[in-house]
């Protein structure tokens, strides 16, 4: 019965913590926490506390007070047991000059004390969940932004980590790359991996976290599921729809249902803005369905992330 | 009819204000500044005053003028050729390494008026230097001796050398990728030249050294054009190793001659990934001053002319020539193997730094005293191979002796052994505690230079200025590693007349105390290195590590200690 009721310890905790420079105050008592298989998405403009609080995550940078836990382990308790649970993969990918693909990823292995007889093995499947297996005996420096980007997330997964730390995994990257490493992105979470990852562009987080934590001037404005944030924000849905015929009825049935703020009637559709935790789509086409109307086209509008960042935030800093 | 006058208007000068704002902002600019100035100012009193004392008759000072005024224009020339390279070398690489140059040249303005404005924002700073001095060139002026076409001469000159000096670094500059490539090519370069266009027209402080200051002031001119050309031409050129190439290079003439072996290959250094040592590996194995068949070739580079001197000594006998070569070559060597050591070990840390590739190392399970052990093992094998040529001269002089003196070979492996070991921990832990790899070596270099030249100037600096503190000069004296060096190479008889006593034989406490001095120092550094290993590399300690256990201090934060009262056991949930 005990084991039952035991919480499950989040791969990630962070109370109250704090992290100075000098005078300068980076984070001010945030606190989180990253369930196991989780994706989450930190967001925030620059000079946030964003990359102070995954350089504390990645045992780089001591906290001023607080705790940030890794699997229950705190960073201060033991560092190197967390270093060996967690892939980092700073904003800067500074890579060696002269090694080729091969030897950058082995010298890696061997920094993790991989078992020489795998690391052959363990190479070719990091190259081939990147799809980089063709560049083995190139230049690391010779290689692309998006390559070397690859090349990145290759080197964090030498070691089979359990929680993966991206701080702007997709900056300076064409739209090409981004899709890519986004791709490999929600492979490694399907394959259970729990990410924490930091960016700027809010529509690829929207696709891809499970969880976001808005971050500004140091301080965790809120943090949760996009539902949950557009809850306790009330931030609106928009939906489209179109019907072969009576949009003005239709109209007019619609916004008497509860959950519904409006509707409103354009050239070639309805605009309906809901509350998605009274009234989500599903149950909104129910209702179309249930007034006898034959719908051409239904189009809720995926959740802005902006929209909440922008409503949240106010453009300050630390 | 209300005319108003206009003036011309003042062109738009934006990254001249910008660079002035930048070096008006920061304290550095100040500090360095007022310690030239003080360095200055203590050298010139001790001139003044040194030999005849504040409270002396003016009339023992007179007719002193000429002498002081070609020491201090030397001084001033000397230190000119340290320091303007190093704050212009960075205008133009620093803007390449910070991404910058970019945003420059996408601007109207022109690469000409690029390349002036950040040369004279580098001037300014630079001319200041040069005008803390003449107040006191114009005291040498009182003191007779000089005249004042003599005088003016002399502050052209030094206005000269900086703006020359200041354009060869602008011009490396834009040519180079990295600030460390262009400092080391402007050094390069502007030694040269003072070599081939001043080297036969007397010395530094000739100020009428008309042919010379012309020639100085075409290399300007010239310079700023080469400058403005490679600004674009090399804006986005990929930063290269050039000593690798260099290496690279001679490699591929090596195999084509290689021919005659029928293929044969001595060392073999590629085909190895790394076993249980990565970084080992990488400074062994792929760095150019690591890696063994390069090393190689440094070693034959060396050995040569020991070689070429070792023949002349025994083909003529009581030779000048061949006995003064030999320990020209000692010095020489000195010269070499201490600044190269002290570059290499300063680099190590603070080159991963400045290619940011230090903070995804230190999140490896490494513990950090691994990384800086591996991390000098590149640097130890240089040591090594340095030493040969050492040896080579020293077991050579024992050998040539015809009295064989242990002491001799005892102390110069001695002195060898614990300075080398000395430079490499004391430029590590430089190399630790500066951000980036410009300023650790720039440091490493400056406190070998300190250490070893002010312990040699100690003593005679003490006498001239009629100082009596003869313990002070003695201890400067017995722990000057030059004074040290030269007193063991004296003691071998090499035919240049009367053989001077070792050290050992002067005084056995004395040498003991010498080199037990050392060892330490250089053990207390050692350990310093390994205790604050952790804190400095950037990466929060672990617990029951040496740092923790010894040095309480190195976290002061409260927050370091979990309190009892939090829970941290996941199995509690």
């Amino acid at each position: 019965m005990t084991e039952l009721t035991k919480t499950p310890v989040p791969m990630v905790d962070i109370r109250n913590l704090w992290i100075k420079y000098g005078s300068f105050i980076a984070v001010r008592g945030i606190s989180f926490k990253i369930p196991r298989g989780e994706v989450f998405g930190f967001i925030g403009p620059n000079g946030a506390g964003k990359s102070s609080t995954i350089r504390v995550l990645a045992t780089l940078q001591q906290p001023n007070a607080g705790y940030a836990l890794v699997d229950g382990v705190e960073v201060r308790q033991d560092p190197m047991k967390i270093r060996r649970k967690m892939g980092y993969m700073p904003d800067s990918f500074g890579l060696y000059e002269g090694l080729t693909v091969r030897e950058y990823l082995h010298f890696f292995a061997a920094a993790y004390d991989t078992p020489e007889e795998r690391r052959d093995r363990l190479v070719d499947d990091v190259l081939a969940l990147t799809d980089l297996r063709f560049k083995l005996d190139s230049q690391v420096d010779g290689l692309s932004r998006g390559m070397k980007q690859r090349l990145g997330l290759a080197r964090v997964l030498l070691h089979d980590p359990e929680l993966l730390l991206l701080d702007e995994p997709a900056s300076g990257l064409d739209p090409r790359a981004r899709i890519e490493v986004r791709e490999i992105l929600k492979e490694l979470s399907r394959m259970g991996k729990t990410i924490l990852i930091s960016s700027h562009i809010l529509h690829e987080l929207s696709q891809l976290c499970t969880r976001i934590g808005i971050l500004e001037a140091g301080t965790l404005l809120t943090e949760g599921s996009l539902e949950e944030i557009y809850h306790r924000l009330g931030l609106m849905q928009l939906v489209h729809v179109q019907v072969v015929s009576g949009p003005q009825e239709l109209a007019t049935h619609l916004g008497s249902i509860n959950g519904v703020e409006s509707v409103e009637v354009q050239a070639d559709r309805l605009s309906i803005r809901v509350r998605a935790e009274l009234l989500p789509p599903e149950d909104l086409l129910d209702h179309i369905r249930e007034f006898g109307a034959r719908v051409r086209m239904f189009q809720p509008e995926a959740m802005e992330l902006e929209t909440a960042f922008m409503k949240l935030t106010q453009g300050t800093t630390a | 009819m209300n005319r108003r006058l206009k003036l011309p208007r003042m062109p738009r000068l934006p990254i001249l204000s910008k660079d002035l704002l930048e070096r008006a902002s920061r304290k550095r600019t100040y500090v360095i500044r007022f310690l030239y100035g003080l360095a200055l100012f203590v050298a010139a009193c001790t001139l003044f005053y040194g030999n005849i004392g504040v409270s002396a008759e003016a009339g023992e000072a007179l007719g002193r003028g000429a002498a002081h005024f070609r020491w201090l224009l030397g001084f001033q020339l000397v230190a000119l050729y340290v320091l303007v390279p190093i704050i212009t070398a960075e205008a133009i690489a620093g803007e390449k390494q910070r991404d910058t140059l970019a945003l420059l040249l996408v601007t109207t303005l022109t690469p000409r008026q690029i390349i002036l404005q950040k040369f004279v924002a580098r001037m300014a700073s630079v001319l200041s230097f040069v005008c803390l001095s003449f107040p006191l060139l114009a005291i040498t002026y009182t003191f007779g001796g000089v005249t004042p076409a003599e005088l003016v001469d002399g502050m052209i000159l030094l206005v000269i050398v900086c703006l020359h000096l200041g354009a060869v670094a602008i011009a490396c500059s834009a040519y180079f990728q990295t600030t460390a490539q262009a400092l080391a090519a402007t050094y390069i370069a502007s030694i040269s030249f003072r070599f081939c266009c001043f080297g036969g027209m007397g010395s530094p402080s000739g100020p009428g050294n008309v042919v010379g200051s012309i020639l100085a002031l075409i290399s300007i001119f010239v310079c700023l054009m080469m400058a403005g050309q490679f600004l674009v031409d090399r804006a986005f050129v990929q930063s290269r190793n050039y000593l690798l190439e260099c290496f690279r290079a001679l490699d591929r003439v090596f195999e084509q001659m290689n021919v005659v072996t029928g293929g044969v290959v001595l060392v073999r250094d590629r085909g190895f990934l790394p076993r249980n040592a990565p970084i080992r590996w990488r400074e062994t194995r792929k760095k150019s001053l690591g890696t063994f068949r390069y090393l190689f070739r440094v070693l034959a580079l060396l050995e040569t002319p020991i070689i070429y001197y070792v023949q002349l000594v025994r083909l003529t006998p009581g030779s000048r020539v061949g006995d003064y070569g030999l320990t020209k070559l000692l010095y020489g060597l000195w010269l070499v193997a201490a600044p190269l050591v002290a570059v290499h070990a300063a680099s190590v840390i603070s080159e991963e730094r400045s290619r940011q590739t230090l903070s995804v190392l230190l999140t490896t399970p490494l513990s950090s005293m691994r990384i800086l052990e591996e991390k000098l093992s590149g640097v130890r094998r240089l040591s090594a191979v340095l030493m040969v040529p050492f040896a080579s001269i020293f077991l050579f002089v024992l050998w040539w002796n015809s009295r064989p003196s242990i002491d001799y070979l005892v102390l110069s492996a001695l002195t060898v052994m614990t300075y080398l070991t000395l430079i490499q921990w004391t430029s590590l832990a430089i190399g630790l505690r500066f951000p980036n790899q410009l300023t650790a070596i720039v440091g490493a270099a400056g406190l070998l230079g300190l250490w070893v030249g002010g312990l040699q100037a100690g003593a005679p600096l003490l006498n001239y200025l009629n100082i009596d503190a003869r313990g002070l000069a003695e201890a400067c004296r017995a722990l000057s590693p030059i004074d040290m060096i030269t007193r063991t190479q004296s003691s071998a008889e090499t035919g240049l007349g009367p053989k001077w006593p070792s050290p050992w034989e002067a005084s056995r406490l004395a040498t003991i105390a010498h080199f037990s001095f050392y060892v330490a120092l250089g053990l207390v550094i050692q350990l310093w290195c390994r205790l604050n290993a952790d804190r400095y590399l950037g990466r929060i300690p672990q617990p029951g590590s040496p740092a923790i256990r010894w040095l309480p201090w190195t976290s002061r934060d409260s927050s370091d200690v979990v309190p009892a009262g939090l829970d941290l056991n996941p199995e509690h949930g």
